[in-house]
Order: structure tokens, then C-alpha cells, then sequence
């Protein structure tokens, strides 16, 4: 029951504050705030009890539906795995809570907002605790609802609004992959259950690799894996906080969640697992380039999302769901940590153009700091989270991938380590651009959760470090085996992290031009290719979208012109036959008609007082009617 | 121990007159609409308990009651669409305003 109670304290919350909200004033976080407490303390409880027995992960389960002799069971199931992900989002997200309460002080809607972040959080625990594939698919809806909720919460603005119908369309094209997914296995196996998938899977038999592609595409619309990508930096249009805790720490990484709980039904399919291998790397090959170009400080961060989630995807195809699990939980909290250090500094300078920006540590010195030891964790410099994550999808990779696959990673690696450093430096460092404005540092429940985040940011590698005796690894359940040639790449690693962070340095800090005039003439049309972010959105809008708008068009003008036509025609043609029959009426019948017209003319007088036009009144007079005929039925008014 | 049939028909019974006074008395259009949901789930209530006393495979009453409420699903959609055109048209959507029809 306890398991229950998890996501039902947001639920709780969401239902107070979407009906009473506004009661509740500048109060009403506080409900959701104490909501989620509840939440994570029964996290954390199920957490020490599941480190300290050996007791089986608490599973609760009873029949929902029982239909035609088929029952279907729904169930919470709370092992390794999901105490992992509901600790990442009850513990991130209340501090990206507290934090939206010195963000969203003045906004109209204050209340809304803390409950549309309630109904988020009650689906993201469902979607981790659902021990079937339905009750996850309920879950995964309802994150998507939110999300579409959240990025058009300024729904004034066209973009925002644009963008959240952006991401609900974009993501159900990723969720029809899912359906079909769960209606297959249901069809082909009966069983939905999460707990037994190696079965499933050798029921599946030669369907096998078509529902774990299914299943993939599903959770690429979700995690925003190429070529479903599009979604994610539109949804930037949202408040900070949303991209923070939705679009970068929790709902994005529900797809890696997916993939990682699914992983028995990947791994006897090769070629599934290369699916995921190859999206995933091109996601984040291209994302990194994209990220190295752009000029918002948002947008800038978005695409390293994409790109990070394309690496924990590349890091799940090795056949090991530890890796992604890994850098999912690392990457939560540096990347939660660093949107929120831009909603801090977005919120003192009021744009998010980092080429307008500089010098900002002086005036802020405590987001400054926070941001930096963000950016060295998501570079990988040890002995900071991203380096031990990255580490260990290094290593899986070179276990089971093809060498390119290492080679892209690596190069991936060293252009994250430069877009970033290039955002820091361009934000933090230098002289202001911008001589009008006074930023401020921001108030105490902005800078406490980054605070708080950035000890996350530096320690939570640690737990799945060799210093710690692989805690993390321990509690998921797997074994560690000796890393073959783990030295080297984690120096490799080190050198391109490096490398990446002094050529930013250089060409950012110092102002050098790093290539000769002709390199850089020769390469522009590149440049502008990946600055426009390699025109997937115009490729989509020539492709999908304006041939169903032509299609649309078409048929327009084929109902205005044919089935109208047709109509017209009907029209005149009754109409001639009605002036023949008038030249009739009006010499024959009308003498006959008119005695009696005014006779009925009379009557209908009398009635006319009963239409009244309300239909409440007609409606009151048929129930009375009922009334009188049941009791004359009944013999009653004889 | 299963609830007694008459118990669910009252609870039904209960939640028919709350929609039919709702249909009855709700200036807003959009609660007659809400109202008749309430009245759609009453019936729902009926055959979900019917089914389960008539000695049938027991789905024939949830059939019922699945269809109900996917017309009911339906009926929300059209409803709600007359709602908005005769907001556009006479911008309000209180039943008493609406008397197009009086003679």
C-alpha cells in the first residue's frame, strides 16, 4: 500500500490545487511541495529497505479489469530499477519545485503551474512503477499531456504554443510505435506483466525483433532520438523549470528507462540492439555539432540533451542496461543543475542570447559557480559525475560495438566538452555587452537548489565509481567484471575532454581564430548547414506537412466546386418545379387552404404560449407527462 | 461478499436524479452536458450490475455499458462542438438565453 502512496500524494496534490488553487495564493507550492516530500520519503524508505534485506522488491498487484474470461492484473512493482528512478525524480524534482517558486513568482497562473507539475509527477512514478506494459502506457500518455500542459504554460506566445503542439504531435508518432508494440505482444503472448520478459520474448518468436524496433521507436519519440528529434529544442519555449525537470532530468529519459526495462527483449536481436546503436550515435553525433553553433543559452543545453540521450542510448545498445541507467541518473543531475542555472541567469538579464551576455560571475557569483562545476561534470573531468558514466559506456561500448562507434563517441565527447565551455565562458567570463542592464543575483530559493544540485552534480558519480566499490552496480543487481583496457580509454577520455575545454578556451576566452582564412571560407556552407540545425524542421515542413496541407486544399475546392455543384443543381432544379407547383397552389388550393389556415392560425395561437423556447421547460414537461402516465398506468388517478 | 443488487440500483437511482435536476436547473450549457454524462453513467451502472446477476457469459451488460460509453464519448465531442458554434454565434452559452425557438 505504502508503494501506492507514491504516486498518489502528487495526484492528491494536483487535484487540490487544479480546484482550490487560487485559494491557496503564493501558498499553493507549498501543498505540492509537501505532496512530493511524501513522495520521496516513501522513495527513500523503499530504498534502505531494499539495501538492507534480502526480502523480494515489493510488488503490488490486483486484477483492474476481468472481461469475457481475460482478466487483466495492474500492478505497482518497486525493484532496483525504479527506486532508482523514482529517487532521481521526487529527489530532482523538489528541489526544481522549490526552485520554480522564486521563478514563477509573478506569473497569473502561479497555482496552475505547481499543479501541472503535481499531475507530472504522479504519471512519471506511475510510468516507473508500472509492473505491466499497460499501466507504463498510461503513464507514458499522461507525461506526454504534461509536457504539451507545461511548454505552452505561456500559451499567449504563438511559439510556446506552436512548440507544445510540436511536441504532443512529434512524441505520438513515438507513441503509435509503443501501441503497437503492446498491442502485438499482447496478441501474440497474452502476458503484459514486466516480470517475466525473457519468456516474452521467446514466446514472441520470429516477432521478436519487430517489437523491440516497436518498442524503440516508441521511446525515440519520447527520449527525442533523430528523426524524432524535432520536438525537444522547440519545448524550450516552456518555462525553465519545465525543461529542466521534464526535457532534460526526467520525462526525456523515459525512453532510456523503457529501453533499459525492456532490455530482455533486445538481447536476443542483434540487429534491434544495432537499431538502437545507430540512432542513438547519429542523435548524438549531430546534436553535439548543432550545440556547438547555436547562440541561445537554452538551445545550447537542449541539443546536448539530445545528444547525451543519443549517447545512454548508444551505452543501452552494448546489451547492458547499466551504462544508460548510469549516465541517465549522472546526466539528471548536472543537466537539471545547469537549466537551472540558465533560468537563473535568464531571469536576471531577461534574454537568452549569450552573445549579448559576459561577465556575469561578478554580479552572480553562487549561479556562476554552480553552472561551471555543472559544465566540468557534463565534460567528464574526473572525479566529477559525467566522467565515471561516460567511463562506463566507454568501456561497454568497446566490449560489444564496432570500433567507429568508440571513434564517434570520443569525438562526441570532445565537442561536448568544447560547447560547453564556449557557453560558460561566453556567459560567465569577459567584459558585459550589455552596459543598460543591472543583473542581480537571484533569491535563496534559486540558489539553494543549485547549490544542492551541484553537490549531486560532483558525488553521484561516485556511487558507481571503482572508489566506492561500484555501489550503484551492487544495488541494480549486476555483476562487475574486470575492465579490460579501461585505463586507456578513460585517459583518451581525459585528453579529449581536455583538449575540447582549451580549444574553447582559446577561441573563445583568448579570441584566437583556431583555423586560416581559406579553412574557414571553405568550410562555411558546413557551418551553416549545422547552424541551421541541418534543416530537419524545413526537410519535414517540404515533406509531411505542406503535401497535407495541399491535400487539405484539394479537397477543399473539390467539396466547394463538385459537391457543392451538385447540390446547387439539386437546388435549381427544385426550385423550378416549385414555381410550377406555385402557379398551382396559389390558383387552387389556397381558397381551400385559407379557411382552414386561419382556423389553425387560431389554435396554434393558443399553443404558442407553451414553446417557450427553453428547452429546460420541454424537458420539465415531458417528465411531468411521464409522471401523469405512470400513475395512470398504475391505476392511481382512475 | 458481493454488494446487493438493490444497493447499486439506489446508488444508480441517486446519481440519475443528481444529473436530471442538473439537466433541469443549469444555466450553463456545458452542465446540462456534464448532467447528462451523470445520467449516461447511471444506466452504465444498471447494466454493469444486471450483467453480473443474468446468467449470460457475464460480458453482455459490460458490452452495453463499453458502448455507452463511447457514444457518451461521442456525444461529448458533438455537444460540446453545438456548445462552441452557438457561443460564436451568440456568445453566451446560457440555456436561457438560448430561445431561438420560441413561438
Amino acid at each position: 500500500m505504502k508503494l501506492a502512496l507514491i504516486p498518489l500524494f502528487p495526484l492528491l496534490s494536483f487535484a487540490i490545487l487544479i480546484l482550490f488553487g487560487r485559494r491557496f495564493g503564493k501558498f499553493a507550492p507549498a501543498v505540492s511541495l509537501a505532496a512530493l516530500a511524501g513522495s520521496l520519503a516513501l522513495s527513500i524508505h523503499l530504498f534502505l529497505s531494499l539495501l538492507s534485506s534480502s526480502l523480494p522488491a515489493p510488488h503490488l498487484s490486483f486484477t483492474w479489469l476481468s472481461f469475457g474470461g481475460q482478466s487483466l492484473r495492474m500492478g505497482l512493482l518497486a525493484d532496483p530499477l525504479s527506486i532508482t528512478m523514482c529517487l532521481v525524480i521526487t529527489g530532482i524534482g523538489w528541489l526544481i519545485m522549490l526552485y520554480s517558486i522564486g521563478y514563477m513568482h509573478s506569473d497569473p497562473r502561479f497555482s496552475r503551474f505547481f499543479a501541472y507539475l503535481s499531475l507530472f509527477f504522479c504519471a512519471m512514478l506511475t510510468l516507473v512503477l508500472a509492473d505491466n506494459f499497460i499501466l507504463l502506457y498510461i503513464g507514458w500518455e499522461l507525461v506526454g499531456l504534461c509536457s504539451y500542459l507545461l511548454i505552452s504554460f505561456w500559451f499567449e506566445k504563438e511559439a510556446a504554443a506552436n512548440a507544445g503542439k510540436k511536441a504532443f504531435l512529434t512524441t505520438r508518432v513515438g507513441d503509435l510505435g509503443l501501441l503497437a508494440a503492446i498491442l502485438l505482444i499482447a496478441k501474440l503472448t497474452g502476458n503484459l506483466s514486466f516480470t517475466d520478459l525473457s519468456a516474452t520474448a521467446a514466446a514472441l518468436g520470429r516477432w521478436a525483433p519487430v517489437v523491440a524496433v516497436l518498442i524503440f521507436w516508441g521511446a525515440a519519440g519520447k527520449s527525442a532520438q533523430f528523426p524524432l528529434h524535432v520536438w525537444l529544442p522547440d519545448a524550450m519555449e516552456g518555462p525553465t523549470p519545465v525543461s529542466a525537470l521534464i526535457h532534460a532530468a526526467t520525462m526525456v529519459a523515459a525512453g532510456v528507462y523503457l529501453v533499459a526495462r525492456t532490455m530482455p527483449l533486445f538481447l536476443p536481436n542483434p540487429d534491434a540492439l544495432l537499431v538502437v546503436a545507430v540512432l542513438g550515435i547519429i542523435t548524438s553525433f549531430f546534436a553535439a555539432t548543432v550545440a556547438c553553433t547555436q547562440t541561445d543559452l537554452k538551445k545550447v543545453l537542449a541539443y546536448s540533451t539530445l545528444s547525451q540521450l543519443g549517447l545512454m542510448m548508444v551505452g543501452l545498445a552494448s546489451g547492458e542496461p547499466f551504462p544508460g541507467m548510469f549516465h541517465l541518473v549522472t546526466h539528471a543531475w548536472f543537466k537539471a543543475l545547469l537549466f537551472l542555472g540558465a533560468g537563473s541567469v535568464i531571469h536576471a538579464v531577461h534574454h537568452q542570447e549569450i552573445t549579448r551576455m559576459g561577465g556575469l560571475w561578478r554580479p552572480m557569483p553562487v549561479t556562476a559557480a554552480t553552472f561551471i562545476l555543472g559544465s566540468v561534470a557534463m565534460a567528464g573531468i574526473p572525479p566529477l559525475s559525467g566522467f565515471w558514466s561516460k567511463e562506463e559506456i566507454l568501456v561497454a561500448i568497446s566490449h560489444s560495438l564496432p570500433a567507429p562507434f568508440l571513434a564517434l563517441v570520443f569525438a562526441v565527447s570532445g565537442m561536448t566538452a568544447f560547447y560547453i565551455s564556449r557557453a560558460v565562458i561566453l556567459t560567465f567570463f569577459g567584459s558585459p555587452k550589455d552596459s543598460h542592464s543591472h543583473p542581480h543575483e537571484s533569491p535563496w530559493v534559486m540558489t539553494g537548489p543549485l547549490v544542492v544540485l551541484s553537490v549531486g552534480a560532483v558525488g553521484v558519480g561516485l556511487l558507481g565509481s571503482r572508489w566506492t566499490g561500484h555501489a550503484f552496480q551492487h544495488f541494480l543487481g549486476i555483476q562487475t567484471q574486470a575492465h579490460e583496457g579501461g585505463h586507456t580509454l578513460q585517459q583518451i577520455s581525459i585528453a579529449v575532454a581536455g583538449t575540447g575545454i582549451l580549444l574553447a578556451l582559446a577561441r573563445y576566452g583568448f579570441g584566437w581564430q583556431l583555423l586560416p582564412v581559406f579553412a574557414r571560407r571553405a568550410l562555411s556552407p558546413f557551418y551553416r548547414l549545422i547552424a541551421g540545425k541541418y534543416f530537419v524542421d524545413e526537410l519535414y515542413d517540404a515533406l509531411l506537412i505542406r503535401p497535407v496541407q495541399t491535400l487539405a486544399r484539394k479537397a477543399f475546392s473539390f467539396d466547394a466546386k463538385v459537391v457543392d455543384g451538385a447540390v446547387n443543381g439539386a437546388g435549381s432544379a427544385g426550385l423550378a418545379a416549385s414555381r410550377a407547383k406555385r402557379w398551382i397552389d396559389e390558383h387552387w388550393v389556397d381558397g381551400a387552404v385559407n379557411g382552414l389556415g386561419i382556423t389553425v392560425g387560431r389554435v396554434g395561437a393558443a399553443f404558442r404560449q407553451l414553446q417557450t423556447g427553453l428547452v429546460q421547460n420541454y424537458l420539465m414537461i415531458a417528465f411531468g407527462s411521464a409522471v401523469v402516465l405512470f400513475l395512470l398506468w398504475k391505476g392511481i388517478l382512475r | 461478499m458481493p454488494v446487493p443488487l438493490p444497493h447499486v440500483l439506489i446508488v444508480s437511482a441517486g446519481l440519475f436524479a443528481i444529473g436530471f435536476f442538473g439537466v433541469l436547473t443549469r444555466r450553463n450549457t456545458i452542465g446540462i452536458l456534464m448532467s447528462i454524462e451523470l445520467i449516461l453513467n447511471s444506466a452504465n451502472l444498471n447494466l454493469v450490475a444486471f450483467s453480473r446477476i443474468w446468467k449470460g457469459t457475464g460480458a453482455e451488460g459490460q458490452m452495453a455499458a463499453l458502448l455507452v460509453i463511447g457514444i457518451a464519448a461521442a456525444g461529448a465531442v458533438v455537444g460540446l462542438a453545438l456548445v462552441l458554434a452557438i457561443f460564436r454565434h451568440r456568445n453566451t452559452i446560457a440555456a436561457d438565453e438560448i430561445r431561438l425557438l420560441k413561438g
